[in-house]
Order: structure tokens, then sequence, then C-alpha cells
């Protein structure tokens, strides 16, 4: 059978088509089209149908990863919303925490909140702190909410009351009379999210009203389309927390698809380092403008919260942070004379000064040119010229300022873009307590290769793993992920109870989550569990996610005990004496997606050198290095640096004193010799 | 001297990331709603004489004011910072702010040379004084305030010495969460010391010393630059306090500003004497209100440390309002006055720069403290918030609504964690529709927060400010709506006072609504409809 990944990114859609049977792969790009995704993903598989003579009715999936739902959050084109809240609470959404972003903002500006003043009503019920019902919801009263939201009539109704994470009742009430006027897109904070803190269940619960009728309509048309040229494939998309979901199942659950286009390099890198038994990774996949970092031990982080343009989202996701570095990033002077790189990028237009589209400014992408380690007429393999003068009139503007020379001002921009990443890799592994030299860089997208080893120069790595395909690492990765649900409960247990109770929640939320990956075809023996508990200290508000051994005798104890131990190594103390809380609940089922890994076919002949170039390097030194093409390397090939060897999607440098190999699956090892 | 502008920059990074993590892990392993979901506290990194290197982006009001904790930290009990000892104060009169404010300081050593300091502070809910929550809103000296506390070791080889803050403890109503909230201090200063050593491994100690000096000499440089465009300005201006609690009312605060030679002059002459009542605000809280002025208008890309202050030179007259002698009472000072001095800085600047300078923010913190016993639990508890307000209109803008402006910007405490925490409910939380001033662009609305008491008796004090007189709009832009405090009981409702400490029983309502801000420019007859 054929499986299909399709990955949309900011310039280029990526396709990447796999025989699961003889292992074939073939990809393809096709220009974006950001505003009807659909259309370049459509167009790019009748593409390499055609080019590569597969029949439609042998695909039997398509893994999409989109930004549809990013996008709308940043552009701001969502559905129209009206919230229910309890009486007196209906403003929290715009309120939010009450803070402001910038600390030194004279005017302290927030995002403007997702629904609009009069587009919230409160009603009036309460429910206390424990669930108790102190006042109840009245029937006029849900009489009276509906009939004010048929005057508004807008697309969707989100629905977030005070505890109803305690106490679901009037909520349910709620949405079933409003489902009875059929017309609405209709979501309640329990069902969303049941935790507690009601701004961000609240903002989470309006995020869901917000996306829920665009991606509903974008996933039916293109499941509609694909259909049309597939005939007997599924479409299933990556969702933030790294697992994919039937697309035709999104409605109620699209919050959960909101960065659904990060996931996808991260598994990539993952299942690629993994299949060759390494446990401690940093995957780096870095563009034209920004930069992805997770940092992986033993197995992929999923974190439960998550920010997208400044609305607070509690679904979890797989924890990547982005940094604005990337080949495009603009290079820049102060009124002091010291030099900055990014965040703001030259973007894909007018890009870098060499592109010859009009950019004036200096970038990461320039510097990396006039120190040789890019080939000005191998380009994208060639397909794009870029002019060297154009990049020394930019950078030399740089370096007259500095009173450098080119080369050394080009060389300073490569070594301060490295130290921005570089800041955001010791983020991810320093800031949680994990040596950065006990990892393996795995670098990929179209700049990430360029940059590896200044990277892992200074954080002292010694090995680094580039990907077959760098550049398509991403649209490999939604070929990887399994079937994944993820639901939580908010229980708030206090002290060592009834050991049952606890199991009984964990059993339950199991269930649920088994029921909905079966509904999407998982085979009910193949599905498992990860049980996890939010814990803390009775009088803390932050919870330690503790993994739960589900053969464990006595939850209770040993989940008290890991937390003690986990506290104490984060925080340098824990307090014995004090009591603990058991606050959420969390449970992924996961259906695991059959390996994918196959060897590719390499030769074993080794390819010789195209070409000598000089690159410049520390010190303005000048080295010749040797230049090879990826594709002409046989497998346990070594290849000494200083080397460049160059791809259509990426170019790869290896610096003195590091060697590159050649490896049996594909992949190209980089390895730093030893100082002694 | 910066010779290696590159190396400067990536240590530089590294700097400012010791004082983030810091504050992450406070926040996270702290026990009191005030810091772990308010957030009302803030972190640094000092260089061996105590000046700022860099600081987390938290809370203005604390920022400003630390350096002269630490120095007042060297200068009392210098010769027993050793290794693996941490010092705590809160003297308004030395370095502090108010007594709530704990700072704990910490030497940073390599071998037996101290190389620098790395500090603290949050805001803790309860420190003794006559009424929970420790901001009195009637007091007239600082021993009715709390415990105060001069430098003093608390911490060897990393761990809290008990014995030492035993007056603390035997004085706050709620000890059990003193002693985890200064847990989670403790480990704050510990990651940052950690972190701070690393980064020394990686690059040498004599590089860290030289960047911690460069850091401040180029910031300096460049706030030499960003100043000079305003040589030879002057202006002054005047607003004033509504009043002490204690008898005093609308009490003036002046400022004459002066920029020369790219150096600016801010002399504080003709404001009050200090006064019987709580406002009197401690110097160091008077600086970081006119620090914070000018970073957010001068030095918005330039990293914050001492050397953007050497270049404001503050004249705050002894025994004023803004200096004040022991055993002035200061609790409201540096919550409330700080506001104030915000606002009249902003004033004068507007006659320079209008184009930059927004109308009158709220002006105020709301501060509301609540205490008594818990009938849940038969314990003592005492809560402890802020509330956000309108913001004041600038050229081309719309004041935000319901948010923390200047010299605050602690999160609120989410409904859900407030009524499980403690024995009260929120009947409404919600945006003071209207309250905004008018004009051409609108004042930012204030907040409407009524909080019910479940418990049988309790204690309420309010610290607030701007209840007599709206902040103030420019270039005809009209006033905000002035807030007010209202208690509810069994349907009457009583104004309170802007400073007020009053009993009350079950199912009393108290009513903060807070002010709107100013508004820009004359509104178009169109907008009036």
């Amino acid at each position: 059978m054929i499986v299909v990944g399709v990955d949309v990114g900011g310039t280029f859609t990526d396709i990447i088509a796999v025989n699961t049977r003889t292992g074939r792969q073939v990809v393809h790009k096709v220009p974006s089209t950001p505003n009807e995704q659909d259309r370049a993903v459509i167009k790019g598989l009748m593409e390499i149908l055609k080019s590569e003579r597969i029949d439609g009715s042998e695909v039997e999936m398509v893994v999409h990863g989109t930004t549809v739902a990013t996008n709308a959050l940043i552009q701001r084109k969502g559905a129209e919303v009206c919230l229910i809240t309890t009486r007196g609470l209906e403003d929290i959404i715009e309120i939010g925490r009450q803070n402001r972003l910038d600390i030194y903002d004279l005017t302290a500006q927030r995002p403007e909140p997702l629904v609009r003043r009069n587009h919230r009503i409160g009603v009036r019920e309460r429910v206390d702190y424990q669930g108790n019902i102190i006042e109840d919801i009245e029937e006029t009263e849900i009489a009276r909410a509906a009939e004010r939201i048929e005057r508004i009539n807008p697309d969707s109704v989100a629905v977030s009351l005070l505890y109803s994470f305690k106490n679901p009742k009037h909520e349910q009430l709620l949405k079933q009379a409003l489902e009875k006027l059929g017309k609405y897109y209709v979501v309640i904070s329990s069902e969303v999210l049941p935790e507690f803190r009601e701004y961000e269940r609240t903002s989470t619960t309006v995020l869901e009203a917000y996306l829920g009728p665009l991606m509903t309509e974008y996933l039916s048309r293109l499941e509609r389309s694909v259909s049309e040229i597939l005939p007997k494939s599924k479409v299933t998309v990556m969702q933030s927390n790294g697992g994919t979901m039937l697309a035709s199942k999104a409605k109620g659950h699209v919050i959960s698809l909101a960065v659904s286009g990060l996931a996808g390099g991260v598994i990539g890198a993952w299942t690629i380092a993994n299949a060759r038994g390494l446990k401690n990774v940093i995957t780096l996949d870095m563009g034209g403008t920004s930069c992805d970092i997770s940092s992986i031990m033993e197995r992929i982080v999923i974190k439960p919260d998550n920010e997208v343009e400044g609305q607070p989202l509690r679904a979890p996701s797989i924890d990547v942070t982005t940094i604005g570095a990337g080949g495009g990033s603009i290079a820049w002077i102060d009124d002091m004379n010291v030099l900055h790189v990014g965040p703001q990028s030259a973007g894909a237009v007018p890009g870098p000064a060499s592109y010859d589209l009009g950019g004036m400014d200096a970038t990461v992408t320039d510097a990396n040119l006039i120190i040789g380690r890019i080939n000005p007429n191998y380009f994208l393999g060639g397909k794009k010229r870029i002019e060297m003068r154009l990049a020394r009139k930019a950078i030399g503007r740089i370096a007259e300022h500095l009173g450098m020379t080119v080369e050394e001002a080009a060389l300073g921009i490569i070594r301060i873009s490295t130290s921005n990443m570089v800041e955001a890799i010791r983020d991810v592994t320093i800031e949680r307590g994990h040596d950065p030299r006990d990892f393996v860089l795995v670098a990929f997208g179209g700049a990430g290769p360029t940059q590896a080893v200044d990277i892992a120069e200074m954080l002292e790595i010694d090995s680094i793993l580039i990907p077959p395909y760098p550049g398509i690492t991403s649209a490999f990765g939604l070929l990887c992920a399994d079937l994944r649900t993820d639901l939580v409960q908010t229980v708030l247990f206090e002290e060592l109870e009834d050991d049952n109770r606890l199991r009984s929640v964990f059993e339950e939320l199991s269930m649920q989550a088994k029921e909905r990956l079966v509904e999407q075809g998982a085979r009910e023996d193949e599905v498992h569990f990860e049980w996890s508990m939010d814990m803390r200290y009775k009088g803390q508000s932050h919870e330690l996610e503790i993994e739960v051994a589900q053969d464990s005798e006595n939850l209770f104890r040993t989940t008290k005990a890991d937390f003690e131990r986990v506290h104490e190594s984060r925080f340098g103390y824990s307090l014995p004496e004090r009591e603990v809380e058991w606050v959420s609940a969390r449970v992924a089922a996961i259906s695991e997606q059959q390996s994918l890994i196959k060897k590719p076919v390499i030769s074993i002949n080794h390819g010789t050198p195209i070409e000598e170039r000089t690159t410049i390097i520390e010190n303005a030194e000048s080295v010749l290095a040797q230049v090879y093409r990826r594709e002409m390397l046989g497998i346990n090939q070594e290849v000494q640096g200083p080397a460049i060897i160059e791809q259509v999607d990426t170019t790869i440098y290896i610096a003195k004193n590091w060697t590159g190999i050649q490896q049996e699956d594909g992949t190209l090892l980089l390895r730093r010799e030893k100082n002694d | 001297m910066i010779d290696d502008p590159i190396r400067f920059e990536v240590i530089k990074n590294s700097l400012v990331s010791v004082a983030r993590e810091m504050s992450i892990a406070l926040r996270m392993s702290a026990f009191s709603p005030n810091i772990k979901e308010r957030r009302d506290c803030s972190c640094a990194v000092f260089d061996k004489e105590g000046n700022l290197v860099t600081q987390s982006e938290d809370i203005p009001v604390h920022l400003g004011a630390m350096p002269l904790s630490v120095k007042a930290c060297i200068e009392a009990i210098g010769n027993e910072m050793k290794l693996g000892v941490m010092a705590l104060l809160n003297d308004p009169f030395s370095g502090g702010s108010h007594l709530p404010d704990l700072t704990l300081v910490a030497p940073i050593f390599n071998d037996n040379d101290c190389i620098g300091y790395v500090a603290n502070r949050a805001h803790h809910a309860d420190i003794g004084g006559t009424s929970p929550g420790s901001m009195p809103g009637l007091a007239v000296t600082i021993h009715e305030e709390g415990v105060l506390i001069k430098p003093r070791i608390v911490v060897r080889n990393g761990r809290l010495v008990r014995e030492s803050i035993k007056d603390l403890m035997l004085q706050t109503r709620t000890p059990d969460e003193r002693h985890g909230d200064f847990s989670a201090q403790i480990a704050a200063n510990t990651v940052g010391i950690r972190r701070v050593i690393e980064c020394a491994e990686r690059y040498g100690w004599n590089e860290i010393i030289k960047t911690m000096k460069d850091l401040q000499e180029y910031s300096a440089g460049r706030m030499r630059i960003a100043l000079m465009k305003y040589d030879g300005l002057q202006a002054s201006f005047e607003d004033l306090m509504d009043s002490d609690g204690a008898g005093t009312w609308d009490i003036p605060i002046r400022v004459s500003i002066r920029f020369k030679n790219g150096e600016a002059y801010l002399d504080f002459s003709g404001t009050m004497q200090q006064v019987r009542g709580n406002i009197n605000c401690p110097l160091a809280s008077t600086l970081s209100a006119v620090y914070y002025v000018f970073i957010a208008l001068f030095a918005k890309d330039i990293p914050v440390n001492q050397g953007c202050w050497n270049r404001i030179h503050i004249y705050a007259p002894e025994g004023s309002l803004l200096n004040p002698h022991y055993p002035a009472a200061v609790s409201a000072g540096n919550v409330e006055t700080t506001q104030r001095i915000v606002d009249v800085i902003l004033g004068a600047l507007a006659q320079i720069m209008p184009d930059s300078i927004p109308a009158a923010s709220q002006g105020t913190m709301n501060n509301l403290s609540i205490g008594g016993i818990d009938p849940r639990t038969q314990k003592a508890f005492s809560f402890y918030e802020t509330i956000g307000g309108g913001v004041g209109a600038s050229k081309g803008m719309h004041g935000t609504s319901g948010i923390h402006s200047h010299m605050t910007n602690t999160l609120n405490t989410p409904i859900e964690v407030l009524e499980t925490d403690y024995p009260l409910r929120v009947l409404r939380y919600s945006i003071r529709r209207g309250s905004g001033g008018d004009g051409k662009w609108q004042g930012g609305d204030g907040l409407v927060r009524e909080i019910q008491i479940l418990a049988d008796e309790c204690t309420i004090s309010v610290q607030s400010e701007r209840r007599h007189r709206g902040p103030w709009g420019l270039t005809g832009g009209g006033k905000g709506m002035a807030g007010k405090n209202t208690l509810v009981v069994f349907d009457t409702e009583y104004i309170l006072q802007a400073k007020s400490t009053v009993d009350v029983f079950k199912d009393t309502v108290i009513r903060i609504e807070t002010p709107g801000g100013g508004g820009w420019g004359k509104s178009s007859p169109s907008q009036q409809i």
C-alpha cells in the first residue's frame, strides 16, 4: 500500500509518498497557497501521482499537517462567537489575567479578545468549589440565553460556567437547548477542558468555537477533493500532541489541531534518530524565518498547554520552542555599534540581499554565501541563482560600521545567529537540568545543516545526525505518527484515600480514550495507554507531571514518592511533612503506527569531490574545503572536514576536526574528533 | 570597553536567562497565591558592589528598588556573606520598599572571591502587623505594619535556619505558607548561583566579571545617546494624592525635570513633607518609579541595569513623602505613591514630548486584603490582591481596559483558586463600562470586583487612590472616572474611604470599582452620539 504525508509550510507544501511494502520513497514540493491550503495539497498530489506513475486507488492514507488553524488566529479569520458564562463573570475572556505582556509598555496593550463585549451572555446559576449547586439554572434563564443567541445569530457558541469541571450539569442543559436550535457549533468547557482556572478554560473553549466551523469546513472540503483522486484513501490530520486524528472526526476537537504544523518535524527527526538507537536528541528545524527546537529524552515530551498569538490554549502539545532565527534573519547594528541578528526576517520576499529581489538587508544566508559555505550556482539544486556581489554589498555596510573586513562581519553574523539558537537549546536542556553534551543534534530544514557544526561546537555536542532529505523531514514525520488521544480530568484529591478511587478515574478516562481511537479505525487490542498525574504540595499552584505506572499496587503511595523525588531534583528541595495534592489525571491512548523506516538504496561506491572551494573559518582564516554531492556518497564513506556536502534541499557544512560518515540507513553522521 | 562585541552578546544572553530561570523556579515552587498565581516577585543578578547587571522582567516596583537592598546587605553584614549563606531584609529605611516585600540576597563565590550576588524579592501575604495582609489602611508607624527586618543571615549551607526568623514566624498569621514561600525563594537563588557558575565554567570568571562591567557601560552609553535628543529642555508638574488615611488630604507631589549633556535631573522639591499615614514612599521605591518611566520611554531595547540609571540624577528631599525617616508608616507608599510619581513625571514629560506620552492611567493598585478564620479549617487565613483598571489613551491608541499599568503587573487570582483556598465568593468581576475618559482616543475602562465574605468575622483593608479625582486626560481628552470602594451589608451600601480597615460579618460584600484611564485629544461631535 501507499501512504502519503503532506506538510504545509510557509513557502512550500512538501509531499512524500511511501510504498510500505517496498520501502520506496518519493518526494515532491509545490509552492504553498496560504489562503486555501487545500489547493496546493491537491495540486501536489495530482502531480506526484502523474510523475511517479502511481495509481490513485493504491493510496490508502493521507496524513496532513496544516497551519490553517494557526493562520486563522494570526489573521483573525475565525468564527463569530457568542460566549455564555456565569452571570457577573462575562468579561473574564477580556480581562484575562489582568497583566500586560511587556512591563515597560506605558500603554499596556493585549490582544483583542475573540468574543466581542455584546456577544457575552451571563446566566443566573452558581456551582461552588466542591461542585454543589448553590443556585439552579432556571428553564426561563436557558430560554432567555437561547433567544439572545438567535437574535445575534453567530456561527458558534462557547459555554463556560464556573466550576463546571466539578459539576457539568448546567453546561449540559445549555448545550441541549442550543443544539435544538440546530444552527450553531456549540461547545461546553466541561467537555473541551474539564480543568480548573476559569480564564484558561474559557479561552480554550472559545478557541474551539472560534476555529471549529472553519476547520471542519476546510477538512471536509479537503476530504471530498482527496476522495476524487484517491478513492480508497483515509484522510488523517496531525494534532498538536503529535498523534493523528481522522479528519472526519475533528468536530468538537479542533483545538487539538492548533499547531498541527509543528509536530511533523519533531516526530520525523525523532523517528529517524530512534531507529538508530539514539535516546537523547535535540531536534533543530531551521528554515527561512524561524527555527523550531525540541529536546527529547527517551520519548517526545507532550506539554499540557500552549499559547498561540497571545491566546492561552490548554491543549496537549509537542514541546517545541520556536525562535526568530532562520536563513533570512536580518543583521543590524545598534547605536553603540553592537551587532544583532534577528528576530526580524527578510522572509521569502524580498529575501536575503543575494536573492536579488530588492532586499537590501544583510542576512544569515548572505553571510553563509560570503564565507563559502553556500554555492551560488547550486542553491535549490541550481533552480535559484543567488548573487555574491549583492551579499558582499549588504554585509560590507555592516563591516564598515564595525571596522572589520566583510569576511569578519559575515563570521560574526553567523556566530550571533548561532548563539541565538544555542540560547534556545540551553533553555530546553540546561534550564531543565539536562546537559546538552549528552545529546545528539538532529539538524534539518533548509538552513539547519549549514550551521549545525557551529551550534554543536558552542554546546560541546560531539555528534550530529542529518536526515536523508533534511528539507522534507516534516512531511516524513507525518507518516511516522501514531493515532493518539489525550484526555484530562481535574480531581483535586487531597490525602491518601482509597486507591480504587484514583484507579477508577484513570480507567474511566482510558475507556473513553480507547473508544475514540477505535472510532478512528484503531484495533482495540493495539491500543495502549500512558497515565500521568499533575501533582503539587497542598498550597502550591504549579503542578509537576508525574508518570503513573499502571501496574503499581498502590497508586497514591508510588506517585507521592515519585513527586517528592522530582520536586527535589527540579527545585532543590522537598517537604516530606507537607500534604500533597493529586490535581489532574491525564491519559494518553495510543495506537502505534507501523515502522516506515526501510533501508533506502545507497551506493557502495564512494563518490569523489566535485570541486575544492575556499571557505573562511575562525579568525578570518581561509581553508580549502572539499565539495561533495550528497547523492554521490557511498555506504560508510568518510568525509573529513573541512568539507561541504551539497544537496538539492540544503547544504551541509563539515568543519575542521569533524568527520561525516554516510550511513547505511541514508543518514549522515557528523562526529567531532576528540581533542585529547 | 567591549573588545569582543560578539562574545559580549553571548555572555549577556546567558546572564539574562539566569534571572529569568530564577523567576520561574520561584513562582513554580511558591505556596502563597500572591506569589504562585499573581507572580508578585522578581529576580536579578548584581555585581560585587551591588549594582544591577540583569533582571527578570516581572514587577517594575521591585526591580528598581532591589539594588539598594543588596547594597544595604553589603554595608551591614558584608563580612558575614560567606559561601552558602543568604541574607534577608525588608527595612524600608535602608534599601527596602514596604515590609511585605522580603528580599533574599545570596553571594556568588569563585573559590574565596565574591564576584557578585543574586537576589529575589517576593511579596509575602502576611508578615504580622495590626491587620491581616500586613497592609493596614490606617497605620501611623512602621511597627503597625509588621516585622521590620534589618539585613540578617537566614540561610547557611543552603538551608533555612529556622531560629533566625523566629520573630517573623511568631507574628505572621500564616507561618506554614511563609515557610513554603521561603523554600521557594531559597530555591530561586540556588538556581541562580548554579547557573552563573556554569556560565563561568564555560567562559571563565574573568570574562563574566568583565561582562558585568561592560554591560553597564554599554547601557550607560546608549542611555546617554537617547537622552541627548532632549538636551536643554525642562518642565515641571504637580499632582495630588487623595489622602494618607490619617487625616491629611490632597497631598502634593511635585517634580522638575531637566535634560543636560545626555543626563536627566529630577528634583522633587515642593513635594509634601512625610505624613502621619501610610503613603510615605521609601527612597528605593521612589527611585524605581523614576527608573520605570525612563526605561519605558528612553531605553526600550537597552538592557536594563545600573548603567541606565547612572545617567539619571534624583533629588528627593530628606524627610519628605518620597524619602521618609523612621518610623514612618510606608505600606501604601510602595504600591500607591509610586503610581502618582509616575503620573507627575509623565505629566511633566508630556510638555516636552507630547506625542509620546499617554494620559494618566488608573494611578492606583487597589490593594485589597481580607483576613479572618476560615470556618472550613478553623485556621487563620490572609488574602491579598491588587486589581487592574483603565489605561490612559495616547495619540493614535485607545487605552486598554481592566489591566495593570505602570508600577505593577501582578496577575489576578483565578476565581476557582480563590474560592477553593479562602472562605470567599466572587459575585462579579467585570469591565466597568463607560469609566474611561472621553476623547478622540478614549481611556480604558476600569474593573468591578465584588467579593462576598463567607467567614463569620473578617477584617478588610483597602489601600487605594484616585477615589476623589479621576485620572487626567491630555490635549483636551476627558478625565477617567474616579474609583469607588463600597461595602454592601444587607442591601445597604456604605462608601469606604480610599484607605480603610473595617471588621465585617458573614455575607458582607466588598465591591471595588477601579478608575478608568484619561482620554487623549478632543472627541469629535460624531463620537459623542
